[in-house]
């Protein structure tokens, strides 16, 4: 069936009942979960079938303006908008707040790398990281820019840097590097690199603790990026090595 | 036409998106600075002959000084580095010959006890590197408004004016200098001395920025009427002050980074006052009517060891 979505307002979206429908309406005509809380309610089991309308509604209608209609939005997505944000805001906090929550992010994101299929069969990580890109990027431009301590090449620079994927380790380094020593009392390498040196009262303003985890964060992604290269590399390595092996025994 | 009229909306907001990322405005300044090599020309000459027994100091002494490229001396600012005691007040002159500068250094100041102390060792030992006639004026504030850094550069200015000092130095307590080519003199025009301060990463925030450290001959604050008495808590007097100079045709000159290198003693970040933006809407009409000739004469002077201590009540 073909639509013509052309007189659609942007809250407007046909539903998977094919009837036109209305983000105001999200909460109106949820007869899945009417009965689900009535089976509930009267200590009766809840039918897998009705669970499953239940979610299928739930995912229909979460969406988010658009021109032309609403569009879906994958619930894996809003996961990963909760989490990487929420995992930084609880970390400006202090600084056992930063470990823990660094800690607890670590281990979720594990979790639902090993033992969680529905999640880890979509893109969920592929969301993730893009959300973490654009975090780190909003921050670092209107948080840490503002401070007015960076010249515009430098800026320019990570900007470059941080468009090209393939410099993504160096990027989240750099944007890092960048962010201790706008707010950290800085020292200068032989002379050359200015590396942070104290970052002691980062957590007494809002503005200093946000950069500061973002910048850990960032610290934190590239090392995990690191480790991976390798361990990609060392793989290949060994891959290459195992067929020369085979190759011999064959002949 | 409707394909058309959608890529130029993208269109228009990536360039939206670049220009907000890279405005001019939102980043660090690069700006114009006075050679080494012509540094010299440009000071302003103030001899005051206390000893009728030595000779003037070389001018060549100065001039190398200044020109001598060298690796910022940066000296563990914590360890003491011998220097000769001052007579009470904190005045010094050199006793081999006598200097072609004499600068008063003033220091705004309230409750930072152990940073004051370093500061002066360190100053008195730079200082004299630099062989000036100079006398260090701590400014402090000992009411419990909050602190009003611009009404005590004004008390230590009268002060120094009174001593007959024709060149004033405006100097935050946390701050020291690194570079010894730094003349501490006055130039013909004001001077903005700290432009690359490294908590700022050794860059200038903006072109605007006269805070921190600041020369001033002792006739050119007058003519402004000093700086304004109503900023209280952190910020904007420095802004306002800019703009007094500006309104003179006194904007501050600069020397290169590699000689203005200070570095900044680390202490709690300041939240800025609420009111510091209304305050400097309104700085030119308030120039003659608010200033140096308003502080009043609620101070009393000091004289210790290391320093002219100028107590504001």
């Amino acid at each position: 069936m073909v639509f013509v979505n052309n007189n659609l307002c942007c809250c407007e979206y046909f539903d998977i009942n094919q009837q036109r429908n209305h983000l105001l309406a999200c909460c109106c005509n949820c007869e899945d979960l009417d009965e689900s809380v009535d089976k509930l309610l009267m200590g009766q089991t809840v039918s897998p079938n009705l669970r499953q309308n239940f979610l299928q509604t739930l995912e229909d209608r979460l969406r988010i303006p658009w021109y032309g209609g609403a569009r879906k939005v994958r619930p894996q997505l809003l996961l990963a908008v909760i989490i990487i944000p929420g995992c930084l805001l609880i970390a400006t906090l202090n600084i056992y707040w930063t470990c823990i929550s660094f800690i607890f992010t670590s281990f979720l994101l594990c979790y639902i790398h090993y033992y969680c299929e529905s999640l880890s069969g979509t893109n969920f990580f592929v969301d993730c990281t893009i959300v973490i890109q654009i975090t780190i990027f909003i921050i670092f431009e209107f948080n840490v820019v503002p401070f007015l301590e960076l010249l515009i090449h430098e800026n320019h620079n990570q900007t470059l840097y941080f468009l090209s994927m393939l410099f993504a380790i160096f990027a989240f380094t750099y944007s890092a590097n960048l962010t201790l020593t706008t707010i950290c009392h800085p020292f200068q390498l032989y002379k050359t690199i200015l590396l942070p040196d104290d970052c002691s009262d980062v957590y007494q303003q809002f503005e200093y603790a946000l950069s500061f985890v973002n910048a850990i964060f960032s610290l934190y992604v590239s090392i995990v990026l690191l480790v991976k290269l390798v361990y990609e590399v060392v793989r290949v390595q060994l891959n290459k090595r195992r067929e020369r092996y085979a190759i011999i025994n064959v002949t | 036409m409707k394909y058309a009229a959608k890529g130029i909306l993208n269109v228009i907001i990536v360039c939206v998106f670049v220009i907000v990322i890279f405005h001019p405005d939102r980043h660090a300044k690069y700006y114009t600075f006075i050679e080494n090599t012509g540094t010299f020309d440009e000071i302003f000459m103030n001899p005051v002959q206390n000893n009728k027994l030595v000779s003037t100091c070389p001018k060549s002494f100065y001039k190398q000084l200044i020109e001598t490229k060298r690796e910022v001396d940066l000296y563990n600012v914590y360890d003491i580095e011998p220097f000769t005691s001052p007579v009470l007040g904190g005045e010094y002159s050199p006793s081999d010959c006598y200097p072609i500068f004499s600068v008063a250094i003033i220091v705004p100041y309230r409750n930072r006890e152990t940073q004051l102390t370093i500061f002066l060792k360190y100053m008195h030992y730079f200082l004299q590197k630099q062989k000036l006639r100079y006398r260090i004026f701590v400014v402090e504030q000992s009411n419990v408004l909050p602190f009003n850094r611009a009404q005590m550069l004004n008390v230590g200015a009268l002060e120094a004016m009174k001593m007959n000092y024709s060149c004033l130095i405006l100097h935050d307590v946390d701050l020291f200098p690194l570079n010894l080519q730094n003349i501490y003199a006055c130039f013909k025009k004001p001077r903005h001395m700290s432009s690359s301060i490294d908590t700022f990463r050794y860059n200038l925030p903006y072109l605007g920025l006269c805070g921190g450290v600041l020369s001033i001959q002792a006739s050119q604050f007058k003519k402004i009427n000093g700086m304004s008495n109503i900023f209280y808590g952190w910020g904007g007097e420095d802004d306002d002050f800019f703009k007094r100079l500006q309104k003179y045709d006194l904007i501050p000159c600069r020397l290169s980074p590699e000689v203005s290198v200070y570095t900044m003693m680390s202490h709690k970040k300041e939240v800025a006052s609420a009111d510091r933006l209304m305050n400097l809407k309104y700085t030119i009409e308030r120039q003659e009517a608010d200033g140096l000739n308003t502080v009043g004469n609620n101070y009393k002077v000091h004289l210790k060891a290391l320093y002219t201590l100028v107590v504001v009540f």
